[in-house]
């Protein structure tokens, strides 16, 4: 009732008082003329169309919102990624999605793998992988991420880092904790009404599982312990 | 000697529009002020949009028209309002002037305003963006700047509404009483009928809103100017 009040009465009463009040200051105080007001009103105008020109010519957002064919594309790309995880193909991981890479070191043959977070490995894909290469006592950890698409905007750049150590020869995994992140968009459209429309119309968010993926590359001697259930193996 | 001469309404409409604009002027000098402690001042954004997604999560605040637009849309209401109240009736007297032309040029200013305060809100929407671009460079995202034209007329369209429904009320209320329950029962009808079907109505296209609400500012104009003839008679 209380914000009912404030929401719709209050603006209608501001705006009765503030007419009121300017209509009985410009018969009274000869200061408020028609002709000073409506100078007044036209430098107004002339402001806000500085204040336009200014943006157009001089603003530049450094955060690029897709288009929907843009995310129709990159939606075709992420459901093929979604193929290739599901044959064990870990050729989509490409270089192109590559963030970071711990090398970390090891006693025996077994590595024991404990992911921690507020719901337990749900933020990450995790796989292993079989390598040739590396020497043996050696895990080669690589964080990718894709894509992350959410109102247009790409956001992986923004998803933090996992948090990957080694202690008492157990391979940790954690995930960092909550971050937020504030956008200011301009739309100079009806708010009400794009929204109601989208509803039937595309999706605005593109939550994706396959975002964050964590390869561990292990040679062919070592056994990777997982008690959780949450490491596949990958080729 | 005397003079005889004839002026047509058409003159006289002319005349008091004319005089009327210019009286009338702080009224836009308030829907300025307004704009300027709703859009600028007070509100944050019009709307905002969170999402969760793993340990990430991104709230959008999204800077649209939504509030220039109420803002326009109450000031046309009230002022249409105040137009009509004995206050702004004892000016009528000024001038040569009957209840019937001094209603039809309470609509010409009314739809005159409504033009200029539409450039007003589009005005205070540009100097909004600018207070965000220099208070947020970073998180800033200009999706689109330029307005599009259905937009500015579902703009022009629903303030001059808001002024129709405004006007057709203040007259009402001195009119007959045999008009007066009529109309603001009709006018009940018509704004219970709008709530029911508002999510439909905002389905449709901006440029079929803006014919719908044009329609019904004009059905709104031809009841004002009905009844403020028939209160001609009744005139104190």
């Amino acid at each position: 009732m209380k914000a009912t009040f404030f929401l719709f009465f209050m603006p209608l009463l501001l705006v009765a008082a503030i007419f009121l009040l300017l209509s009985k200051l410009s018969k009274k105080i000869k200061i408020w003329t028609p002709e000073r007001i409506m100078i007044g009103i036209t430098s107004y105008l002339v402001l806000g169309l500085t204040a336009f020109l200014y943006i157009s010519f001089f603003a530049e957002s450094k955060i690029q919102a897709l288009s929907p064919s843009e995310m129709k594309q990159l939606e075709k790309k992420l459901e093929q990624i979604q193929k290739y995880d599901l044959e064990n193909d870990s050729s989509y991981l490409t270089e192109d999605y590559k963030k970071k890479t711990w090398a970390l070191k090891y006693e025996g043959d077994t590595l024991p793998v404990i992911v921690n977070g507020d719901d337990s490995g749900s933020n990450y894909i995790i796989r292993m992988r079989y390598k040739d290469n590396i020497d043996s006592g050696q895990a080669i950890v690589t964080y990718y991420q894709l894509p992350v698409i959410i109102d247009g905007i790409d956001l992986s750049d923004k998803i933090p880092l996992p948090n990957v150590y080694m202690e008492h020869n157990e391979l940790f995994i954690e995930s960092l904790s909550e971050q937020q992140v504030n956008y200011d968009r301009i739309k100079p459209t009806l708010s009400i009404l794009d929204f109601n429309r989208d509803v039937e119309q595309e999706p605005y968010a593109m939550d994706y599982p396959y975002s964050n993926v964590l390869i561990i590359d292990i040679p062919r001697s070592t056994v990777l312990e997982d008690s959780q259930g949450l490491v596949q193996y990958i080729r | 000697m005397q003079s005889l001469t004839n002026i047509s309404l058409k003159t006289i409409v002319k005349k008091q529009v004319k005089w009327k604009a210019k009286l009338y002027i702080s009224a836009l000098s308030s829907l300025v002020i307004l704009q300027i402690i709703f859009g600028i001042l007070l509100s944050s954004s019009g709307s905002t949009s969170g999402y969760g997604r793993g340990n990430l999560s991104v709230k959008f605040s999204i800077y649209s028209l939504d509030m220039f637009l109420i803002v326009s849309a109450f000031w046309a209401f009230i002022v249409a309002i105040l137009f009509t109240t004995k206050a702004y009736r004892i000016d009528d007297l000024s001038v040569i002037s009957s209840r019937t032309s001094s209603a039809i040029a309470n609509i010409f200013v009314m739809i005159i305003y409504s033009f200029i305060a539409v450039i007003i809100m589009i005005s205070t929407f540009y100097l909004k963006v600018l207070e965000i671009l220099l208070a947020e460079k970073q998180s800033f995202i200009i999706e689109n700047l330029f307005i599009s034209p259905s937009i500015l007329l579902l703009c022009f369209s629903s303030i001059c509404l808001f002024g129709a429904i405004g006007l057709l009320l203040g007259t009402s209320f001195k009119g007959p009483t045999l008009i007066k329950v009529p109309i603001i029962l009709l006018l009940l009808i018509f704004i219970s009928l709008v709530s029911i079907n508002l999510n439909s109505l905002m389905m449709l296209p901006n440029l079929i809103i803006s014919v719908i609400y044009l329609f019904v500012s004009v059905l709104c104009f031809c009841l004002t100017i009905w009844i403020a003839d028939k209160s001609e008679v009744s005139r104190k």
